[in-house]
């Protein structure tokens, strides 16, 4: 979720809490001045009375005090000495076309009096409805100027977050962009808030420095790569001088043999991750139109030897025709270790398929179950556990892929290793 | 005699391939810098050139371009750590006669050597004699006692890879890199060069060549009488 939506809910959840609170305590507090209000009305109303009686005004007379409704009623016994105080209702009466009466709040006092040794009961009903209709109104101007404190909450979120904080996202999605194989360092975001300068400074301090020692770590692995050659080379010439000595016992000779086989597969290695941090450095620029099919027929006539030499049985089946725009360097490579693989790991008269469709080849290949589930096929260094593979090939394979943009997708479907390359 | 320059800066690689050529009688200069290159250049004219391209002082493609400048003929052999690929293209582009990706095999570059002054010095003369064996290298055809012998185009490339450095020691991983280049590297390939190799000799020696190709046993094969 956003920070200024996680911000917004947070501010609109506590101001309408305390929003609702404090019209909660309001109307209590309102409602208990009004009742309050009324019964004193009602009081004093009923000192006027007792007044008036005392002056020997007739009873009968103070029924016609226009406003609150007075009920006077003669009664044997004498109950409220003290006057009692109730609320309740006062029922308008039916006009023409109204079904139902119309209901207001009120609050009664009753109390008994004496006339002429006659015992009354007196209530007055005073409707506190106004007195309602008031709070009422004080609650609908407290929600609304809620409610707009609200609304303006909302917009200075939204204005703070999208004014203070656009340096950060800026830096956020500068992050994002980042690639350190481009080799271009984030840039602090201009900002005259505090926090955003130190973290704008730090970051772009942290992606020079990841940049520095990328170039650095390039650098050794090209170089070392590079410098290894030539010890090989030494070495190799070396073990093959001593071979020409012809007072060389059969043990001696097979050492040397076993020496140069041992440097032969260093040399392969090398080769092998050289050609790997080449392509992670990006270094393959020339590009021209490959004929794939082509391509295909000619690097599997390089293969026959092997291909015979284990009897393997090819299937090809070119329907469309494809061409490719890439360096052909690396399409050779790229199909030297398909083929490579897909001989190797086959079986002794087993069977290689090759397939054509719209932008896309289909290498399948007769083998072992996989050892391995088939999301790590490409994996450096994942090989069949047989000493002889290298297991740098199929990362090779992934990494043209990768640098092309191409898909390679790897299957295990009845006995079949299935390799297919899109070309999009 | 054949005069081979060897500009290497690796001195003890300098110093191995110059051992090598010196047994396979040729005459060899070694120097270490372009500048030394250059001087031992203007004196001396030499049949093949072999060439390191990263040198302390200067750079192995301008020699090159020196040399065909100054329009000497001298063959050129490009010896090279740099793996770039397009490497190749432009030391061949410059006018290099052939390139060798470090490290090779001695053999191969002797392989090489040979039949680069073959091509380049004995024009309209490219036959190859060894003992009762002739090999017309334009024709592809191989005589044994003047009489044609079939082989596979693998064996044939055998042959005059094992011709080429008879009397030497040669490792099946060379043999393998003659025969496949980069692929060479296959889990199974010394069987197929064993079985190349075993019926090559048969053929030979049915067609009454005698047994020169003796195997090492655990390195490799010598072409030898």
């Amino acid at each position: 979720m956003k920070l200024v939506y996680k911000t917004i809910l947070i501010n609109t959840f506590v101001s309408i809490s305390i929003l609702f609170i404090g019209e909660w305590s309001l109307y209590t507090f309102l409602k208990n001045k009004l009742d309050q209000e009324a019964i004193e009305h009602l009081k004093e109303e009923r000192e006027i009375m007792l007044k008036k009686l005392d002056n020997g005004i007739n009873i009968d007379l103070l029924k016609n005090n226009i406003g609150d409704e007075i009920n006077v009623l003669e009664t044997a016994s004498v109950i409220y000495l003290s006057p009692t105080f109730r609320d309740t209702i006062i029922l308008e009466e039916l006009e023409n076309g109204e079904d139902e009466a119309e209901i207001f709040l009120a609050k009664k006092i009753i109390f008994d009096t004496k006339q002429q040794s006659k015992n009354y009961r007196i209530s007055i009903i005073k409707s506190t409805d106004e007195d309602e209709d008031f709070g009422k109104s004080i609650q609908i101007t407290l929600i609304l100027s809620g409610l707009i404190m609200v609304l303006v909450l909302i917009s200075i979120n939204v204005l703070v977050y999208n004014k203070l904080f656009s340096p950060v996202l800026k830096l956020i999605s500068d992050m994002g962009n980042f690639s350190i194989q481009k080799l271009q360092k984030i840039n602090a975001p201009k900002t005259s808030t505090l926090e955003f300068q130190k973290l704008g400074m730090i970051i772009s301090n942290m992606s020079q420095k990841n940049i520095k020692d990328y170039i650095l770590m390039k650098e050794f692995t090209e170089n070392m790569a590079h410098e290894i050659q030539t010890p090989i080379a030494v070495i190799s010439s070396k073990i093959e001088q001593c071979m020409q000595d012809k007072n060389l016992t059969e043990e001696q000779s097979q050492l040397l043999g076993e020496a140069n086989k041992a440097l032969n597969k260093l040399f392969n290695l090398n080769k092998g991750l050289s050609l790997l941090s080449k392509l992670d450095n990006k270094q393959y620029i020339s590009s021209q139109p490959i004929n794939i099919n082509a391509l295909i027929k000619e690097r599997l006539s390089y293969f026959s030897d092997f291909i015979e030499d284990k009897n393997i049985v090819i299937s090809e089946n070119y329907t469309s025709d494809i061409v490719v725009n890439m360096d052909i360097s690396l399409a050779e490579i790229l199909l030297d270790n398909i083929f490579k693989n897909s001989i190797k790991h086959n079986f002794e008269n087993g069977k290689i398929t090759i397939a054509t469709e719209p932008n896309a080849i289909i290498i399948s290949n007769t083998g072992d179950e996989p050892l391995v589930s088939t999301e790590q096929f490409f994996n450096r260094f994942y090989s069949k556990n047989t000493n002889e593979s290298l297991g740098l090939g199929l990362s090779i394979i992934k990494k043209i892929i990768d640098y092309y943009n191409f898909k390679i997708t790897y299957v295990y479907l009845n006995g079949y290793h299935q390799i297919t390359i899109h070309f999009t | 005699m054949t005069h081979i320059l060897i500009v290497e800066d690796e001195i003890t690689l300098a110093k191995e391939i110059s051992n090598y050529l010196i047994d396979s009688n040729y005459n060899c200069t070694i120097t270490h810098t372009y500048k030394d290159a250059l001087k031992i250049l203007a004196e001396k004219g030499f049949t093949v050139i072999l060439l390191d391209l990263k040198l302390p002082d200067g750079n192995g493609l301008q020699l090159i371009q020196y040399l065909k400048k100054k329009k000497i003929t001298s063959g050129i052999i490009v010896l090279s750590a740099n793996d770039e690929l397009n490497i190749r293209i432009l030391a061949l582009d410059a006018g290099a006669d052939d390139f060798l990706m470090k490290p090779f095999h001695l053999s191969e570059l002797n392989a090489r050597l040979k039949s680069l002054i073959r091509r380049k010095f004995h024009k309209g003369n490219t036959d190859i004699e060894f003992n009762e064996i002739k090999i017309d290298i334009d024709k592809k055809l191989v005589l044994i006692n003047n009489i044609g012998l079939v082989l596979t185009a693998k064996e044939y490339k055998l042959l005059l890879y094992f011709i080429s450095n008879a009397g030497k020691v040669i490792t099946k991983e060379a043999i393998g890199f003659s025969i496949w280049r980069d692929n060479s590297d296959m889990d199974f390939s010394s069987e197929i060069i064993y079985t190349h190799v075993k019926n090559l000799r048969k053929k030979l020696i049915l067609a009454g060549c005698k047994d020169y190709i003796k195997s090492i046993y655990g390195v490799g094969y010598k072409f030898d009488d």
